[in-house]
């Protein structure tokens, strides 16, 4: 059984790298019309995600696979029944890759423009969809038989959903400035930096509102809490992280401003995962669902899929550190590699 | 519709789609990765740039493969949910072991392909093409490990409803896994290597026995010529398998309907189902048993030993089987002739020959869709052969009209980046015509 709760963990690792590193460049497409005012500085911020955001998306489609493998219930229900939030989620990921490649590539400053507005709003979908999926998860689902969910689209977009949704949408609007302050300069490090400040401040807020509706509309997510009080140390440790990464911005060390903002999403997605333990999706209406045991593969494939993963996590620890340190440092204006 | 046909149709237009451009960026990796090795060891400053030229090309490729791969991780779960919870102890580990060992490779040194010219030395940059290849055809492996287990599930066992590993060696390396990998790969690079002669051929049209051209048709004619005759090899060995492992399959591509020792080889025929014969055959006697069994009276199994409900779709298969292999054929005697040319001096000269390499280039990309066409097909009406039927697969929450409106959505995606990709490549090989 320590196994189920190891890919229990693993899973949750898997989504949170995903968010921190494909979160940058989704911020920097939601801003790439308020951070860029001209075609050249749009060019700029595509230049500075150009070599990452490939490897970034990686991460959700290991997790799209490792789910599969690990809990292949959860991959089957869930995604069927997110039928058409998933079609569109693709559809948007396809349409953000579509402007991501071929933007610099187009000839006219028109259709570049055009792209950049697909930019914007499918980085935009893509989170809202995200965020508003992983309100639902931590609400609970009306599951049929135990594993089937019914409610098709409509039923996914809660008052409370939503909000989770608008939460993820400005988490990632402050990472994203993080980041384009570290690989920017200039005008649009200026712009990235008055975003990031207002945007902490904001998520603050809404982490605090988040905190508060939760415990009152899903008392039952605050069991794990509840019987291991040393837990609710981390409710606070969250915002903790925001102040700092305020104070970084304050100071212009843009580095310390991106990891303790990186370290806020860490903590967010901790308090989320125990929260829902031991359900990967909980049900609404019962104190059941599809927990770590009763979705999970047999104790063969999940070890073998550790086996596969540890050998594995080591070179994509070295590839991503690698891409980093060889695209590390500011994006000049002229770059004509391209 | 009924929702299994529209699952089905959903399934083959995004895999179909998303395999157009998977083999193309194999193809062109291995070109590239022979191209740079020229530049590293001779310096010619040409090769370079060929190789800044193939990469600008091969990136437009790639993102297309990538943004329509994302799919492919995702509408298992999506459209077919019952078999998702039925293969997920097996079937979810390639895909993972995909991402985490293929996926992460491939971005990571395609992001040094495409940026890092200037950052890196020219050995490492050398290498890094390398690992894209290498990330490509590794992914290939994956992914052809799990469509083979739905081809030859082995390494298993049913408990309740679902299907659990037992050996997972067994289920990787299941009896036809290495056929089908080997078999696949070496179409990638024929179909990577058929573009870029097009492209060659097309740049030496327009400008007569230019350098650049020249010495991208060259090396790249050879790779051509050596997997166009491997390919013979490796789809023979894939194709006793197939006669052994899934012998009704083979009975439906050949068009046997009775069981018989010495069984023909069809060149050309029309299967008639309701007459359960092949009319207007073209046979080679007895070739069929020899090929499988290295005996030419070795029993081969027909299409009638089994009950006709589970029969494949037997027309889609034998001619997508028969166009496969005489494509085959082809791209060996085009290229064996362009070698010839070339040992006479008149390689770049023969225009007529630069035109049929032109007309060409697409040729593979085709013999690969039919060929996979031929093995998923075949399978039919198994989604695990002789496990599990594809209509007990589909997913259970799932309503028609929702697979029709991704059915929708996905088609206007995929002809917006069909489009762009056709206009983008265009433009580059003009903009290199206009420079030579």
């Amino acid at each position: 059984m320590l196994l189920n709760n190891i890919w229990y963990f693993l899973i949750g690792v898997v989504f949170t790298v995903y968010i921190i590193l494909d979160g940058f460049d989704l911020g920097v497409g939601i801003l790439n019309r308020t951070l860029g005012k001209t075609d050249s500085e749009r060019k700029r911020l595509y230049y500075a995600i150009g070599p990452f955001w490939d490897g970034n998306e990686v991460w959700l489609l290991t997790g799209g696979g490792a789910l599969f493998a690990a809990f292949p219930v959860v991959y089957a229900s869930v995604f069927s029944g997110f039928y058409l939030a998933l079609m569109l989620l693709l559809f948007f990921l396809i349409l953000r890759i579509v402007a991501l490649e071929f933007r610099n590539k187009l000839e006219s400053e028109k259709n570049r423009l055009f792209f950049d507005n697909i930019f914007l709003i499918s980085s935009l979908l893509i989170v809202l969809l995200l965020g508003v999926a992983l309100g639902n998860i931590t609400r609970g689902l009306e599951l049929i038989d135990g594993k089937h969910y019914y409610g098709g689209l409509m039923g996914l977009l809660n008052p409370y959903s939503i909000f989770v949704g608008i939460f993820a949408i400005s988490v990632v609007v402050m990472h994203g400035a993080s980041f384009a302050m570290i690989k920017l300069d200039g005008d649009i490090r200026e712009r990235a930096k008055k975003i990031n400040r207002y945007f902490v401040i904001i998520n603050l807020v809404l982490y605090i509102f988040n905190i508060i509706i939760t415990r009152i509309l899903l008392p039952q997510r605050f069991i794990n809490f509840s019987n291991q009080p040393v837990l609710y140390s981390l409710l606070i440790i969250a915002p903790i992280f925001l102040i700092l990464s305020l104070i970084y911005n304050r100071k212009e060390k843009y580095l310390a401003n991106f990891l303790t903002g990186s370290l806020f999403i860490i903590s967010i997605m901790t308090i989320f995962g125990i929260g829902n333990y031991p359900y990967l999706v909980p049900s609404i209406s019962q104190n059941n669902g599809l927990d770590i045991y009763n979705s999970a593969s047999s104790g063969n494939t999940l070890r073998n899929m550790l086996i596969i993963t540890l050998i594995g996590l080591p070179f994509v620890l070295f590839y991503t550190i690698y891409v980093h340190r060889i695209f590390k440092g500011v994006v000049k204006a002229e770059n004509d590699t391209y | 519709m009924d929702i299994v046909m529209l699952s089905r149709v959903q399934f083959a237009l995004t895999a179909a789609f998303h395999f157009l451009f998977p083999p193309i960026s194999i193809g062109m990796a291995m070109v590239i990765s022979v191209i740079e090795f020229l530049y590293y060891k001779k310096g010619d400053e040409i090769y370079k740039e060929i190789s800044k030229f193939l990469i600008k090309i091969f990136s437009i490729i790639f993102a297309a493969g990538v943004a329509t791969g994302i799919i492919m991780e995702f509408q298992f779960g999506t459209n077919w949910s019952k078999y998702s919870e039925f293969v997920g102890d097996i079937f979810g580990s390639p895909l993972a072991a995909e991402a985490i060992f293929a996926f992460f490779l491939e971005s990571t040194f395609l992001g040094v392909l495409i940026f890092g010219r200037e950052k890196v030395s020219k050995r490492l940059y050398l290498i890094s093409t390398f690992l894209v290849l290498f990330g490509s055809i590794l992914s290939a492996f994956w992914i052809i490990v799990a469509n083979s287990w739905m081809q030859t599930p082995a390494g298993f066992e049913i408990q309740g409803n679902r299907a659990v590993i037992t050996n997972f060696f067994e289920a990787v390396f299941n009896p036809s896994t290495m056929p089908r990998f080997v078999h696949t790969v070496v179409g990638c690079i024929i179909t990577g290597t058929f573009i870029i002669m097009a492209i060659s051929a097309y740049l030496l049209l327009k400008k007569e026995n230019n350098d650049f051209g020249k010495k991208m048709l060259i090396p790249t004619l050879f790779i051509a010529t050596v997997f166009s005759i491997l390919q013979l090899f490796t789809g023979h060995w894939h194709a006793v398998q197939v006669t052994r492992t899934q012998p009704i399959k083979m009975a439906a591509f050949e068009g046997v309907f009775d069981t018989q020792k010495g069984a023909p080889m069809s060149l050309f025929g029309v299967p008639d189902t309701d007459e359960e014969r092949l009319k207007y055959p073209i046979l080679i006697p007895k070739m069929l048993s020899i090929m499988a069994e290295f005996d030419p009276n070795a029993e081969i199994k027909g299409l009638k030993s089994v009950d006709k409900s589970i029969w494949p779709p037997i027309h889609l298969s034998f001619f997508s089987y028969h166009i496969m292999i005489g494509l085959g054929m082809f791209f060996i005697g085009i290229t064996l002739l362009g070698l010839f040319f070339y040992y006479r001096g008149m390689l770049v000269t023969s225009k007529w020959y630069l035109y049929a390499l032109l007309f060409s280039g697409l040729l593979p990309l085709i013999s690969m869709q039919v060929g996979w066409m031929a093995a998923e097909i075949g399978r039919q009406p198994w989604i695990v052969y002789n496990i599990m039927k594809t209509s007990d697969g589909i997913s259970v929450v799932t309503s028609a009209q929702e697979v029709l409106f991704s059915i929708v959505l996905f088609a206007l995606i995929f002809t917006l980046i069909l489009l762009l990709v056709i206009y983008l490549i265009r433009k580059e090989i003009i903009k290199k015509a206009s420079v030579l």
